[in-house]
């Protein structure tokens, strides 16, 4: 009989207050009792260090530039989860109560990915000692079936998500893997009992089932399954509950101010690679509850640490930190991480090279517009795409997502490339009629005025004006000429929005489509060879491509 | 061993941490407990008045054992306070399991507690136990906008860093401009040009919600100048050197629409004064009897970059100022009017580290604005802040 991974009961503990094995634990009832938790999320395969150029937000967070730092592209000064492990040590060790808690995706954003498909991440993720995980949807990126048999291998930490159900005959490993996957999980600490329910995201599962790329999973509600494990765990004297929530920042903002249940203390939260300092507390407008939301950032480029003082089941107040993982004279690198890394970086070296030189970048060249439209890189990809030989269209679209990061100024090393294109994308050509690229760039438009007005695609061969505020492209040319409605063109662009990704149902049903199986990343690295130095002139610059207006 | 859950159920619930020893100290420290002697305390209903006054309260700290009961401990505690800034030391001393002493706290509100951790040791070899007490809530008031702004020091406000509530449920706080990424919103009931003003970036164009709730996703309805808002809390932070509550949560009174007041006319010596331009920040402002003096607007200016163009007043008085236009007044090229006369600008006050900037909401900000052919001009590069920051 299959036994439904229902609930756990495990204990945990950082440095606790010395005592004796069989001691009773503290009478806690009417006493203040601090809770440390240590966060991270959306590590996306970050698994060795990396180098990256800061945004202002995250200098502002404490991120220091690389020139600051005197670090180079090859010293790879950020990131890598053999600090990110040595600083959570270290918290660790100046901690009482204590659990390390990640939100999801730990897979897809790195080239240890793309070669062994998830050993790494869970081999690190164990032997760092998470307390719970909840299951992200890049964590399907190989499929369901490789997630079971990685996490099978080497997966042994709770991993959770209570919205998921896992069911299907003809799937023998759904079933292997819905063992695997707990709704819930609880600790007890010295008489603190802390229950965690994990909540998968919803968002994902139509755009990953429309590429094809099933994550073979059943959602069921979100707000019935989070009721369901706060029913179990307050019937086992739960003290606190916390929801590790990989729904995304609207959505646990919606959930911490509706959330009927009064059981819920507290929403760590992942997805959006956001972090949130100081964190958001919300007003349950039930019950009149304050509930911390916690956002602690992604690609392991910063530790979220949040302390609590809990007093009869109730959170008193919260302490937040954002600690950012960064390579300077205090901070060490855990040699047990860097044991289980080395020789993955070793063989990815040797098969790929990863740390040789393909360009040079004048400039740090950005993924996303100064003003929201198209973008340095996201031309220079779209360009690359639509001039590539055999691929030769009229105009290409790719969405702005799909590049990751951008490339610093400096050195572009190989390594850089699969960080800012983790995905196996192809290039897909098709025809499209003049009505048909109206509605592409419309949705572009529509999709984009939900984000900032920050242009959700790039393109090549055309310019449009993405007036946001009305939601629709206008004054749209094609090579400098006006878009013909009645017209054909040919577009080159992903096989992810071909089918269907994040929205883009247009062009699913289009049925000229041809996948050309060319790699999208090796394009663009060969470009990048090709030219060299970059930016130049009508090479990887803005263009006013896509002009904003509001 | 790999975790089953159908086990792991079973498991005892008795494991030690990662620095724990077998052996024990009865009197160990494992509870602190803190009462409050002399202050007032208040209540959620009734809450002291919010002041940016220092406030002192008189409380006793008292170190408990594993069954709560007096400890004799002694050694060093960290003390610090939720929300606000301690101004007293922020360590006290244990002795004999007890310390009553004075704590002096600066910028509470709402529910402010006192923590006292047993951080550090003694530096004798007594590890630290991270045992925590907070103090039982003193209630305060919500800081008015004003009180949140009014600082010495143009790059900072008193609440820097804090999650910080407005009080908005008594007062007439109304949205004064909306922008693609945020609202501007002022609180009627303080002097207008008195700190009174606050940018909330809400990164999308704000919704309007209500305590009732946010209106369904298809049937979008944005926030529109004058609505008075219920409430508002955001993360507090001086972006750029402009104060915004970011990642905020809001609500209005349905239906309750407020007259925008009239923009605060600029002297032109305002415009030297970081000080004055402090208190107009976020606030809507007018100039008058203007000029556009020429000014770079090539791939390395200013223009180029950010949007911005100078602004003067006639004559030579005062100071010069910048204005940001590309986003919410696309048409406007001010490059075409360098050397004429701009009768007044109004619009938004912010601040890039000393540069302080009007952001026009729409072209009747702008007097001298006509709508020029756009394929007559030349590609323009729209304003922008630093990546991420755009206000409109």
């Amino acid at each position: 009989m299959k036994i439904p991974a229902l609930f756990a009961l495990f204990t945990a503990g950082c440095s606790l207050v010395p005592t004796t094995v069989d001691a009773p634990p503290p009478a806690i009832t009417g006493q203040d009792v601090r809770l440390t938790l240590l966060h991270t999320s959306d590590l996306h395969s970050r698994m060795l260090p990396y180098h990256y150029s800061p945004l202002y937000t995250d200098n502002t967070l404490g991120m220091p530039d690389a020139d600051e730092l005197g670090c180079e592209p090859e010293d790879r000064c950020y990131g890598g989860l053999a600090r990110l492990s040595w600083v959570i040590e270290q918290e660790r060790k100046s901690a009482g109560r204590c659990l390390v808690l990640d939100t999801g995706d730990l897979f897809q954003g790195a080239v240890i990915f793309n070669e062994y498909m998830g050993d790494a991440e869970m081999q690190v993720m164990t032997e760092i000692g998470f307390d719970a995980v909840v299951v992200g949807n890049h964590d399907f990126g190989e499929g369901a079936a490789r997630l079971s048999e990685v996490y099978n291998a080497y997966g042994n930490f709770p991993f959770l998500a209570a919205n998921y159900i896992f069911e299907d005959p003809e799937l023998p490993w759904a079933a292997e893997l819905g063992d695997y996957v707990q709704r819930s999980v609880m600790y007890e600490m010295q008489g603190l009992r802390v229950g965690i329910v994990g909540i998968g995201n919803m968002s994902s599962l139509t755009s990953i089932i429309d590429e094809d790329n099933s994550m073979d999973v059943i959602p069921i509600e979100v707000e019935d399954a989070i009721q369901r494990e706060t029913d179990l765990l307050t019937s086992m004297d739960a003290d606190l509950i916390l929801v590790l929530s990989h729904l995304g920042l609207d959505d646990d903002f919606e959930l911490a101010r509706t959330l009927a249940n009064s059981d819920v203390d507290m929403i760590l939260g992942g997805h959006h690679h956001v972090a949130m300092v100081p964190p958001p507390v919300i007003l349950n407008e039930h019950t009149g509850k304050r509930i911390p939301v916690i956002h602690s950032g992604g690609f392991a480029k910063y530790l979220g640490r949040v302390d609590i003082v809990v007093r009869d089941g109730e959170i008193l107040s919260t302490d937040y930190e954002l600690i950012p993982i960064f390579d300077h004279m205090s901070m060490g690198q855990d040699p047990e991480i860097v044991e289980i890394l080395e020789d993955y970086e070793y063989w990815l070296d040797q098969d790929f090279e990863l740390q040789q030189v393909i360009g040079y970048a004048e400039e740090t060249l950005y993924r996303f517009g100064s003003n929201g439209g198209d973008s340095m890189l996201g031309n220079f990809t779209a360009d690359a795409i639509r001039f590539y030989d055999g691929v030769e269209t009229e105009m290409a679209i790719t969405n702005t997502l799909g590049i990751r990061t951008d490339l610093s100024a400096g050195d572009i090393i190989l390594d850089g490339m699969y960080n800012a294109m983790p995905f196996d994308n192809s290039i897909t050509t098709m025809f499209l009629s003049g009505r048909e690229v109206q509605e592409v760039l419309d949705y572009i438009t529509s999709r984009s005025s939900e984000r900032g007005c920050s242009a959700q695609a790039q393109v090549s061969g055309i310019q449009f004006i993405m007036n946001c505020g009305v939601g629709e492209a206008q004054e749209v040319l094609i090579n400098g000429v006006p878009l013909d409605l009645d017209g054909t063109y040919e577009l080159a662009t992903n096989d992810y929005i071909a089918n269907g990704g994040s929205g883009f149902d247009m062009l699913e049903r289009n049925t000229t489509q041809t996948d050309l199986g060319i790699s999208i990343r090796d394009v663009v690295i060969s470009t990048i060879k090709a030219y060299h130095t970059l930016p130049q002139p009508g090479v990887a610059e803005e263009e006013a491509r896509i002009q904003v207006v509001h | 061993m790999r975790v089953s859950p159908a086990l792991s159920i079973l498991l005892a619930a008795t494991i030690t941490g990662c620095n724990s020893s077998p052996h024990v100290d009865a009197n160990v420290l494992s509870f602190l407990q803190v009462s409050i002697i002399a202050g007032e305390q208040a209540s959620e209903e009734a809450p002291l008045p919010y002041s940016n006054d220092e406030v002192t309260v008189t409380l006793k700290v008292e170190a408990l054992d594993r069954n709560a009961e007096p400890a004799p401990f002694r050694g060093t505690l960290e003390v610090k306070t939720q929300p606000g800034t301690l101004e007293s030391d922020d360590e006290i001393e244990l002795v004999d399991g007890v310390w009553q002493g004075d704590v002096t706290l600066r910028y509470p509100f709402g529910p402010t507690r006192v923590w006292f951790t047993d951080e550090e040791g003694d530096g004798d070899g007594r590890e630290p136990t991270f045992v925590t007490g907070v103090s039982d809530a003193l209630w305060y008031d919500l800081p008015t906008i004003a009180q949140v702004q009014a600082t010495d020091d143009h790059e900072l406000n008193n609440l820097k860093g804090e999650y910080t509530t407005i009080r908005a449920v008594d007062r007439r706080v109304i949205v004064l401009a909306v922008g693609q990424s945020g609202m501007w919103v002022t609180d009627l009931d303080d002097p207008p040009g008195d700190y009174n003003s606050l940018f909330i970036y809400t990164y999308n164009k704000p919704e309007y919600s209500t305590p009732e709730g946010d209106v369904a996703d298809e049937d979008i309805i944005y926030a529109v100048p004058g609505q008075r808002l219920a409430s508002l809390g955001g993360g507090n932070q001086e972006y750029l050197a402009t104060t915004q509550l970011s990642f905020p949560q809001y609500d209005f009174y349905e239906g309750e629409i407020l007259t925008v007041p009239d923009p605060v006319e600029l002297e032109p010596d305002d415009l030297c004064s970081d000080d004055i331009m402090e208190r107009l920040e976020g606030g809507l402002v007018r100039a008058q009897n203007l000029t556009i003096p020429s000014f770079e607007y090539g791939p390395e200016s200013d223009f180029y970059s950010y949007g911005q163009w100078p602004v003067e007043f006639e004559g030579g008085d005062g100071c010069s100022f910048y204005a940001e236009s590309g986003a919410q007044v696309p048409g406007f090229y001010p490059s075409d009017h360098i050397g004429e006369s701009l009768p007044y600008i109004q619009g938004l006050v912010t601040e890039v580290w000393g540069k302080w900037i009007i952001l026009p909401r729409d072209a009747d900000d702008i007097a001298i604005y006509t709508e020029t052919s756009r394929k007559a001009q030349p590609p323009r590069r729209p304003s922008a802040h630093p990546r991420g920051a755009g206000r409109f």
